[in-house]
């Protein structure tokens, strides 16, 4: 794209942005405001996340744009098509061959490396904001660790449906210290989170603010000793297509015959297993 | 034989406004106002100093306005005082402050929320106050709990229905918002939460008004039993003084922000000493 910096955003904002990056970096799970820049995409469409891949991207990178766990959905598409025209980088579908993946809403089913880093679209950044309307509260609550309120949250949802029902954007207490928002990804997800090798960073374009996790960090999710932390549970059923019983499953209602199917929601990496199981077949 | 006060309160002042050099002086029952001529401000609480001694019941009466509910809020942290100084003696503090004698007005929040939450126990004045009407009864109490690290449901629940047995409270209604409760069941869930932890300091705010007669009796030897039980310093407001002379042995009586009368309960009924204790018993025999 002609007469544009590399990376669309002018080197000053891209230096702001990773200040901002290694504020979040140093303080893990501290939500870190920064001043959003206009880009041509509305926000509340991933501009966070972008706004951070195009600050940390060099010629060298390799993107993956992925929108739940899918490679080729529109909106996956048109980021990586816009990425991709202002840096000419390398795009791929392998999570394995990314040295930065932006993500909404998952996190790839492979183990992600020390040189690689997944930033996450985050839609709502305040994990506390399910209970407190107010910034001047919630920012008070965070400044003096004072959660009791998230807990009563939890208490009063075990109490109301016999377990905590929060499915994506479950809270999780990161580095023993501050409790955070890890962006609507599964249950499933949550584990990843902890000790990773992985740079985690978030971005919220829409609520200006950016966090992170270091690798090595530890992440927990919230949980009563009594009433744990589960994943999401698929009842022992399989991908239709490659068969994993050990990926995090997308439930289809097939139309035609109105019958539940599942399918990987991570489909680079179910194609890469159907195409090892191929190869492994035509031998 | 010197008995160590529970709690120690030296010349606290609250003043509401931007305040001034003269607000103090220019106020209380002398001035028969509160607030102050030069600046406009309001004298909640003007050099009020007293002693609380442990297991005792201490009663402060005072018409509306005089201050009263200011100072419990003081106590509790809710408000931040203008000026002076507040001592609590006992083992319990030390954990969380150190040993050394420190104004606890000068305590980072997260200091005063570990004394909020293990030393004093409230029941506010207007139950809004106390309770999140949204929330679970039991869920105001859990809350508590949590803070004080609970982190097992079972457990938890466990506590909150012995709460509800000792005041008295329906436990197979524990999971219902506290806004569906009659005046009096709300002041006993407050009641229940301010027990939650095993407060040392007990300050209750007007917590028989509103209610009927027998509702009140009920309350009244609740508390009288609450007080045995865990050998609980005590501090309860009321306008009424027939609350005073049951639960109390000694009195403070306000009047615009200042402490008019100290003094045993019973002298202080029998022979009043200031002309507004004398209206105010006189008025209420
Ligand atoms: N937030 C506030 N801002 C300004 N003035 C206040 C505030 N809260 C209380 N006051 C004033 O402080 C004075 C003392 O109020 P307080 O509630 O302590 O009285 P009280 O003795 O508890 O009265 P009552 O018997 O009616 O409950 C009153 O004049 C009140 O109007
Ligand atoms: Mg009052
Ligand atoms: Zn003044």
């Amino acid at each position: 794209m002609k007469g544009y910096n590399f990376g669309f955003l002018d080197e000053a904002s891209k230096r702001e942005i990773r200040r901002k990056i290694l504020k979040a970096i140093a303080v893990p799970g501290y939500q870190v405001p920064f001043s959003s820049r206009e880009l041509p995409i509305a926000r509340g469409w991933g501009t966070g996340g972008i706004q951070i891949t195009l600050s940390l991207i060099g010629p060298n990178d390799v993107l993956k744009v992925i929108d739940q766990g899918c490679d080729e959905s529109v909106n996956a598409v048109n980021i990586k098509k816009f990425i991709n025209a202002v840096t000419n980088v390398k795009i791929t579908t392998d999570t394995t061959k990314a040295s930065i993946i932006q993500t909404r809403h998952r996190i790839p089913e492979e183990k992600m490396n020390e040189n690689q880093i997944l930033v996450l679209q985050v839609p709502y950044p305040e994990a506390l904001r399910v209970f407190e309307p107010s910034e001047f509260e919630t920012r008070r609550m965070h400044a003096e660790a004072d959660y009791s309120r998230m807990w009563l949250y939890l208490y009063e949802d075990i109490v109301t449906y016999r377990e905590i029902s929060i499915g994506a954007r479950y809270p999780v207490m990161v580095n023993k210290r501050y409790i955070m928002d890890p962006s609507p990804i599964p249950r499933w997800d949550i584990k990843k989170l902890n000790m990773a090798e992985t740079l985690y960073i978030f971005g919220a374009g829409r609520e200006k603010r950016i966090y992170a996790i270091p690798p090595y960090t530890s992440v927990e999710p919230l949980e009563f000793e009594d009433f744990q932390f589960r994943v999401e549970n698929f009842m022992g059923e399989k991908c239709i297509l490659c068969g994993s019983d050990d990926t995090f499953l997308d439930e289809i209602i097939d139309d035609s015959k109105g019958k539940r199917i599942y399918m990987c929601s991570d489909t680079s990496y179910c194609n890469k297993l159907l195409i090892s199981k191929k190869v492994l077949y035509k031998r | 034989m010197h008995i160590q006060p529970i709690v120690e309160l030296k010349n606290l002042t609250k003043i509401y406004g931007k305040g001034c050099n003269l607000c103090v002086e220019n106020t209380g029952p002398e001035h028969e106002t509160n607030i102050c001529v030069n600046c406009n401000s309001l004298v909640a609480c003007g050099n009020v100093s007293f002693e609380l001694y442990p297991g005792e019941t201490l009663g402060i009466v005072g018409e509306s306005g005089s201050g009263k509910s200011s100072l419990l809020k003081l106590l509790n942290f809710d408000i931040e005082p203008t000026l002076g100084e507040f001592y609590i003696n006992h083992e319990k503090i030390n954990t969380f402050v150190g040993n050394e004698k420190v104004n606890l007005f000068n305590l980072n929040s997260f200091q005063k929320r570990l004394i909020k939450n293990h030393i004093i126990g409230i029941v506010y004045q207007y139950p809004y106050l106390g309770l999140r009407m949204k929330i679970s009864a039991g869920g105001n109490i859990a809350e508590n709990l949590i803070m004080a690290e609970w982190r097992n449901i079972e457990k938890i629940r466990k506590k909150i229905s012995e709460l509800f047995e000792k005041t008295e409270l329906p436990i197979d209604r524990m999971d219902e918002q506290p806004e569906k409760f009659s005046g009096g069941m709300q002041q006993r869930v407050q009641i229940a939460k301010a027990l939650s932890n095993n407060p040392i300091i007990l300050l209750l705010d007007e917590i028989t008004n509103g209610l009927d007669v027998s509702v009140q009796a009920r309350i009244l030897d609740l508390i009288r039993n609450l007080h045995w039980q865990h050998n609980l310093s005590i501090i309860i407001v009321s306008h009424d003084l027939s609350v005073i002379r049951v639960l109390t042995q000694r009195t403070i009586v306000m009047k615009y922000g200042r402490i008019v009368e100290v003094g045993l309960t019973d002298q202080i009924l029998e022979d009043p000493q200031h002309p507004y204790t004398q209206l105010l018993v006189n008025s209420q025999l």
